[in-house]
């Protein structure tokens, strides 16, 4: 994704896709990419995937940008969890019959930060999907009026060049 | 469901089922096109000649790609193709594909010929590769070694012999003769001085009329005794002396043996000087033969090299550094290693030779990777031909992995025409004939040792000599005459710089045309040098004689004379004495 259109996108999430369950599907999508190692094909994959849900671009960036910051901190559990169902015995056949296909071990999925990092995600998916739903009700109530009346945010929508870049979407 | 349809951002996914789709349509319009261009540049870079192909069909669905009438050229003979074929089949093997590696289980490559003609040049301008500097060193090497050779031979050429008559031993020894008989001529005839004699005759004389005088004739008779004796051993005095002064003359000899023995020598030496033209046989051999020789392995070793290009180091020796990562790697049995390019079996058929001499023969190539340390199987070249004037063979075995290779070649009855040996002044013309070959190579640890042996048979062969006159007539009587010989090829050293030597037995044919040529001018010259002398020392001999003769005469005469004065001298005294 090309700078531009990414700033598009995310412009575009600010007035657009705003319901609370696209933001907290959004936030909850965005742990899978943020808590795992990027040099691999499955964030690429993840990434296009979530992207073809209509959720909100800018938070699902946020989270993304989020738990990649604290990543670091969380990698010694996924390491540890990854490493635990990597060297299961039960899962080893499994796992080498994915180590022996095609497109598959381009995933990483043998790193233990990667599995771990799924994993959790999985795990973290629900409980923070459900939180955020709640946060976002509250940013509803409490900010959003602000926010949408803002003058950044009216400059924006009222720009020639904002009208523009979204009269053909 | 219908929550997950509504979900869907549809605005974001049809553009780029788009965009696959266009990228689909641009490789089944275009890429074939592409492919055929890049093969040609590609191909063009590594054999620096034309390249054409006339057609690349690829198939995505079953990955194959076939191609159709490549032609190759030779830059080394514009109008000739090193290679081509008629078709080159191969399927790729789907999964590996994914995996970024390139499996071909079977290909089929026909019409493979090598060194056809062509009808137009070519000759493209690219970048020549730098030769490997052993190389240089042989190329220059014989660059001069012609040239070289024949100043050698020139120089040592029999018409160049030359010898000054005066300083010839025998000469000397004539003269110094000469000298010694003017000497004793001289000491001789100086001793031809019968002055005492003629003192000792007046004594005598004035003894005789002393005795005369006396009145005692007793005392006379004593007296008269007295000077008899005297008289008497004068007398004999006179006759040793003149035999002596005659033993002398007689001593004056010609020293003909001495002299003899001095030609003798003489001869030798000259015959010394007059060394037959020192011919190195493996120079010839390697001035015949080494340009040629040294091209064709130049040839296939550039094709070496460029093989080793695309091999890889080995593995083994390399550490598989990895990137500092989050988490660990967990790794899990590979079920099959496969290298990142593997043609397991390339079938091929064709021809070599042209016309009535074509061959037609049936090969096979097994396991040529691009990482033989991955993938530890023996690269098998196997190769069978034959017409009903001969065979062609070749079987390689080559297990780059543990360092060693063993390739043995074989061709029997090989047709060739036209074939040029030599170069400036020294040309073999090989118009036409046959020759039977037998090639072994082994390596080792990056050590070669190879034997190429290589029979020509059944030659027409001409040879356009320019040296001098006779070594021109001699080496082209002798080629002329040959029908046949052998070459043999060593290649021994390290692979990356192999020394190579070649021996032929035509290098021996044309030294021993040679010695045997020179041995008879050798002798003519003997002769000639013998007769030249002898006829100078004939020459001086007779006039030394004549003079010697005569001097001879001279001094009996001489002698005679004074001898004769002097006895009758003598006999007047005794005469005189009787009382």
């Amino acid at each position: 994704m090309n700078p531009l259109t990414f700033l598009r996108y995310f412009i575009k999430g600010l007035v657009r896709d705003n319901e609370p369950k696209q933001i907290a599907f959004a936030l909850s999508f965005g742990i899978f990419i943020g808590l795992i190692p990027k040099n691999n094909i499955l964030v690429h994959i993840l990434f296009i995937f979530f992207l073809c849900f209509k959720i909100n671009i800018p938070f699902f960036i946020l989270s993304i940008v989020f738990f990649s910051f604290f990543s670091p901190l969380i990698d010694p559990v996924s390491d540890r969890i990854g490493y635990f169902i990597l060297t299961l015995k039960s899962l080893n056949g499994f796992f080498t019959e994915l180590y022996n296909m095609p497109v598959i071990p381009w995933t990483g999925f043998n790193n233990t930060v990667v599995m771990g990092g799924i994993i959790l995600s999985i795990i973290l998916f629900l409980p923070f999907y459900f939180l955020s739903l709640k946060l976002v009700s509250y940013y509803n109530v409490k900010f959003k009026n602000r926010v949408v009346n803002s003058r950044i945010v009216k400059a924006l929508k009222m720009s020639f060049l904002f009208e523009w870049y979204f009269k053909n979407d | 469901m219908s929550g997950i349809l509504k979900m869907i951002r549809y605005s974001y996914i049809l553009p780029r089922i788009l965009i696959i789709l266009i990228v689909y349509l641009f490789f089944y319009f275009f890429f074939d096109s592409i492919l055929r261009i890049a093969l040609i540049k590609s191909l063009e870079s590594i054999f620096e000649a034309k390249v054409e192909i006339s057609k690349v069909k690829t198939s995505f669905i079953n990955p194959s790609i076939e191609i159709y009438n490549l032609s190759v050229g030779n830059k080394n003979d514009e109008f000739k193709n090193l290679f081509e074929f008629k078709k080159f089949v191969f399927s790729l093997k789907l999964k590996p594909l994914f995996e970024k590696k390139f499996v071909i289980e079977n290909s089929i490559l026909s019409g493979l010929a090598f060194n056809t003609p062509r009808r137009t040049s070519c000759k493209i301008k690219i970048e020549k590769t730098q030769l490997p500097p052993f190389v240089e060193k042989y190329i220059d090497e014989l660059k001069s070694y012609a040239e070289l050779r024949f100043d050698t031979i020139k120089s040592q050429a029999v018409e160049e012999i030359k010898f000054d008559f005066e300083n010839l031993s025998s000469v000397k020894l004539l003269k110094e003769i000469e000298e010694k008989y003017n000497t004793d001529y001289k000491n001789i005839s100086e001793s031809i001085n019968f002055d005492k004699y003629l003192d000792e005759i007046r004594k005598i004389q004035d003894d005789i009329d002393k005795v005369k005088r006396e009145k005692n004739f007793i005392k006379q008779v004593k007296l008269a005794g007295e000077v008899k004796k005297r008289i008497e051993k004068l007398q004999s005095v006179l006759k040793n002396d003149k035999n002596d002064i005659e033993r002398r003359i007689s001593e004056i000899r010609f020293y003909w043996e001495e002299i003899e023995k001095a030609k003798k020598t003489d001869i030798q030496s000259i015959l010394g000087n007059l060394k037959l033209p020192q011919i190195d046989r493996k120079s010839i051999t390697r001035m015949i033969f080494g340009e040629k020789v040294y091209n064709q392995f130049l040839h296939y070793y550039s094709f070496f090299n460029t093989a080793q290009k695309y091999i890889p180091q080995n593995p083994k020796r390399m550490v598989f550094e990895e990137k500092r990562k989050r988490g660990r790697i967990i790794r899990f049995p590979k079920k099959e290693n496969i290298p990142s390019f593997l043609l397991k079996n390339l079938s091929i058929d064709g021809y070599i030779g042209e016309d009535e001499n074509k061959i037609f023969y049936k090969a096979s190539v097994k396991n040529i990777t691009n990482e033989p340390y991955l993938y530890q199987n023996p690269l098998l070249i196997e190769l069978y031909g034959k017409n009903e004037k001969g065979y062609i063979s070749l079987k390689s075995d080559i297990e780059i992995y543990n360092n060693k290779s063993r390739t043995i070649f074989e061709f029997k009855n090989m047709a060739f025409s036209g074939v040029k040996l030599g170069k400036n002044n020294f040309v073999i013309d090989l118009k036409k004939g046959f020759s039977d070959i037998r090639c072994e190579i082994n390596t080792s640890s990056n050590i070669v040792d190879g034997k190429i042996n290589v029979f020509f048979h059944d030659i027409l062969v001409n040879s356009d000599v320019k040296i001098n006159e006779k070594i021109d007539n001699i080496i082209k009587n002798t080629i002329s005459s040959i029908k046949g010989f052998n070459l043999s090829v060593f290649i021994t050293g390290k692979l990356k710089e192999p020394s190579i030597s070649i021996e032929s037995d035509i290098g021996d044919i044309i030294s021993e045309s040679m010695t045997k040529e020179y041995k008879k001018e050798v002798e003519g010259i003997k002769k000639k040098i013998e007769e030249k002398i002898n006829v100078e020392i004939e020459r001086y001999k007779k006039r030394f004689e004549e003079e010697v003769l005569k001097k001879k005469q001279e001094l009996k005469e001489k002698i005679n004379e004074k001898t004769g004065e002097i006895e009758k001298k003598i006999q007047d005294l005794l005469k005189n004495i009787k009382i």
